[in-house]
């Protein structure tokens, strides 16, 4: 307590003295944050990364963000990328993580989850991001997760301008944005370019092959709105990297190459209906070529393999609200309909014939949600929510999530939010339908889970104390068996439990400190950090925005037995704002060059290297 | 007690939008504190929400006709009366500064971040005085 009394004296000798235009500008800057209008307290416990908590961050990409979650550790792929791994599981175990830039779902269907191709998406056209965990599996659209991260795009209404920025970073890489947002009228557009090249360390193994996980990023966003009308927005990204480490243990040279592509329409109509049609492409051109080889599902081995697959997915959501005394109502619908396509599949130059599951899979959904107001300082929400899922291969399983929140203020300081829920996670693409190194297993049915999280939260002065934990428990849960070279589900239940702390200390508009601790249970083995920490430090002296920021993560010892020492992450950033129109930037990441890391072909690897960036940013 | 709905969602957004307008007419009251007119501040706007906080206060005369006001604040073009339109403008949005001659200064957003702006030509027309303490806001013209 004693440090938050110094902080509090210093706070007051500070920033005591009358607000002058600039701090008064802040201030209203910060009420008007636009997370303000978007969050949705209901949906699950949520951390928001505010636009000018972002802008001070320097966060260039989605993985600048993903790093600092709790109760997850970025780490990086065989493939080159990098996923969240959920504290303390193995990276084998996927996480169900699920992006949306807005109401959209980024998925790819040839990896299950859309985080791994988009940890490097620019975060040039966000203005704010808000991660749930334990989130609402209902009223978040589409299949279930444990945790969602809602990209927001940023208001063209607020923005008025367009920005350029450039970066060059010490090991050679360089990016490129472009943004342009502009309201005229009821009408609002927004279209951001961003055009990366990024260098990293190689690693070298014994036998003399390098891990190289160089690339070139294309991305393009455009939206076009009427306010409380309709919405437009087309999205696209290409990418093109090298493979890393790929299948094998001696890769001698490879490339990821994806496109992927998206539209969506929403349009809302006067009587609280909403509709949302999407479609989405992508492609994937995978060309890995390895010294020793590596065997495929039929256990031949391959020295070179091409493969060139892709997908196609189709939604439409229907949704309607309705107000009832003190019941808020929402009944929704959804059709969801993917195909999966493989043009090509050669392995050592000839054509290969191998095992693939259903191509397609159509999933029909049901839900519904009573948001009841028992009093204005209490509200409980009741959901149910009926998915069927149609391969046209197997038979069609029906899924049910059950689930109830509770929000009360206790005082006008103190708040406690609470959910159950009690849901299941279907097989991934991965585990039904296609992979070249095993047997896809078509038969799998879902796991069942039931989660419970509580979180208080208490307000002193200009402190803000949060304190959350809970657990969850699942069946059913599916695993690799390495005899049958297939996914099995095991019929074992496992339990697992988290608390964590937050402390955040506002001092004032343009300066806060936020300290974090979490810690994670499971009965059986851990193969990821189970405990780490975080501390964000926000400043602006002057013209200069300040950043600081240290991610701790706990030892480990991974899946292949190896020890993993304890993660030490510092980033350090600095803004200059020269003048209205020009600032200039410098960043430092991972300077301690001690990021977790994660065992691989013998050796460790941080899902990035230590670097400077710097950066010039100019607003026309 | 019909609709409580304590959707707490909207709450929040509420109790947001009150911070919102209580910080922009906070940013107002102290730009008009350093500028000076021929005649006291009487203030017309087409943003009620201002109004109110303004009445709140009680730092400046409000009024409710645009004719008796000697300074507008003006959030949108179309609500502005012909028999006002040669009195001072301030604008809650910088496209309105091109639009409408009269206006001498803004406050709008801009990449996300509010900003002000003071036409130093277009106040010294309408014989408004700035202090020194909003040099950083001045300029010579529109972007």
């Amino acid at each position: 307590m004693k440090i938050y009394l110094v902080l509090l004296l210093l706070s007051a000798l500070l920033f005591g003295e009358e607000k002058n235009l600039n701090e008064l500008l802040s201030e209203y800057r910060e009420a008007g944050e636009l997370f303000n209008e978007t969050k949705e307290l209901k949906n699950g416990h949520v951390t928001i990364f505010s636009r000018a908590d972002l802008d001070k961050m320097q966060a260039y990409t989605l993985n600048d963000v993903l790093k600092t979650i709790k109760l997850f550790t970025l780490m990086s792929t065989k493939l080159g990328m990098s996923t969240l791994v959920k504290s303390p599981y193995s990276e084998k175990v996927i996480s169900s993580v699920k992006v949306f830039i807005n109401s959209y779902e980024v998925t790819s269907l040839t990896d299950g989850t859309g985080l791994t191709q988009f940890g490097r998406m620019g975060l040039n056209f966000i203005d704010h991001i808000e991660v749930y965990q334990v989130s609402n599996a209902i009223a978040f659209s589409g299949e279930p997760g444990t945790m969602v991260i809602k990209l927001h795009t940023k208001d063209p209404s607020r923005e008025n301008a367009t920005v350029a920025q450039t970066s060059i970073d010490s090991r050679g890489g360089s990016k490129a944005q472009v943004i342009e947002a502009k309201s005229f009228d009821e009408y609002t557009y927004l279209a951001n370019l961003d055009i990366s090249n990024y260098n990293s360390h190689e690693h070298k193994i014994a036998d003399g092959s390098e891990l190289s996980r160089d690339g070139q990023r294309g991305q393009f966003y455009v939206n076009l709105a009427k306010k409380n009308d309709f919405k437009v927005e087309i999205g696209s990204a290409i990418e093109k990297d090298n493979l890393f480490s790929g299948f094998g243990k001696s890769i001698d040279d490879g490339e990821f190459y994806t496109k992927n592509y998206y539209a969506q329409f929403t349009k809302y109509f006067d009587n609280d209906i909403k509709v949302i049609l999407n479609t989405s492409y992508e492609t994937v051109d995978l060309t890995n070529s390895d010294n020793i080889g590596f065997a495929l599902q039929d256990n031949s081995i391959s020295n070179l393999l091409e493969a060139k697959s892709g997908s196609q997915t189709h939604n439409a959501i229907l949704e309607k609200r309705i107000e009832h005394n003190d019941h808020n109502l929402l009944f929704g619908t959804q059709l969801k309909v993917r195909s999966f396509f493989l043009d090509k599949l050669k392995s050592n130059g000839v054509n290969k014939e191998l095992v693939i599951g259903p191509k397609d899979l159509n999933i029909y959904m049901f839900y519904f949600e009573d948001e009841y107001s028992i009093n204005s300082n209490n509200t409980l929400t009741l959901g149910a929510k009926i998915d069927i899922y149609d391969n046209h291969l197997t038979p069609s399983s029906t899924e049910n999530i059950l689930r109830v929140g509770y929000l009360s203020n206790l005082s006008d300081t103190t708040s406690l939010r609470a959910f159950i829920q009690k849901g299941y996670f279907y097989p991934l693409f991965a585990e039904t339908t296609f992979s070249p190194l095993y047997f896809t297993n078509p038969n799998l049915e879902s796991a069942k889970s039931t989660a419970t999280k509580i979180e208080l939260e208490q307000k002193i002065d200009n402190l803000i104390l949060t304190v959350g934990g809970g657990g969850a428990k699942s069946k059913d849960s599916i695993s690799f068996n390495p005899i049958r070279k297939t996914y099995v589900t095991n019929p074992d239940s496992n339990t697992f439990g988290q608390y964590y702390i937050n402390t955040t200390y506002r001092f004032d508009a343009d300066n806060k400190i936020i300290a974090e601790y979490f810690r994670t249970y499971k009965e059986d083995s851990k193969y990821s950090p189970d405990n780490g920490a975080l501390l964000q430090l926000y400043n602006r002296i002057g013209k200069f925005d300040i950043y600081n920021e240290l991610i701790y993560r706990s030892s480990y010892v991974g899946v292949y037995n190896q020890k993993i020492n304890t993660g030490l992450d510092y980033t350090a950033g600095a803004i200059y704002h020269y003048n209205k129109k020009l600032n200039l930037k410098i960043k430092g990441e991972n300077l301690f060059d001690r990021a977790s890391q994660i065992g691989m072909n013998e050796l460790k690897i941080a899902p990035y290297d230590r670097r400077a960036i710097f950066t010039v940013e100019y607003t026309f | 007690m019909k609709a409580v709905i304590g959707v707490l969602f909207l709450i929040v957004l509420a109790f947001a939008s009150d911070h919102t307008h209580a910080a922009k007419a906070e940013i107002l009251e102290k730009i008009f504190a350093n500028i000076s007119m021929k005649k006291e501040f009487i203030i017309w706007s087409d943003d009620k929400e201002l109004i109110e906080e303004f009445d709140k206060k009680r730092t400046f005369t409000t009024t409710t006709i645009c004719k008796d006001a000697t300074l507008i604040i003006l959030e949108n073009k179309k609500n502005i009366d012909k028999t006002c339109s040669e009195k001072p403008v301030f604008v809650l949005d910088y496209t309105l500064l091109k639009e409408v001659p009269q206006s001498f200064g803004a406050i709008f957003w801009k990449k996300g971040r509010p900003n002000i702006v003071i036409i130093a030509p277009r106040a010294k027309a309408q014989s408004i005085i700035i202090s020194d303490k909003l040099n950083d806001y001045i300029e010579d013209k529109i972007w």
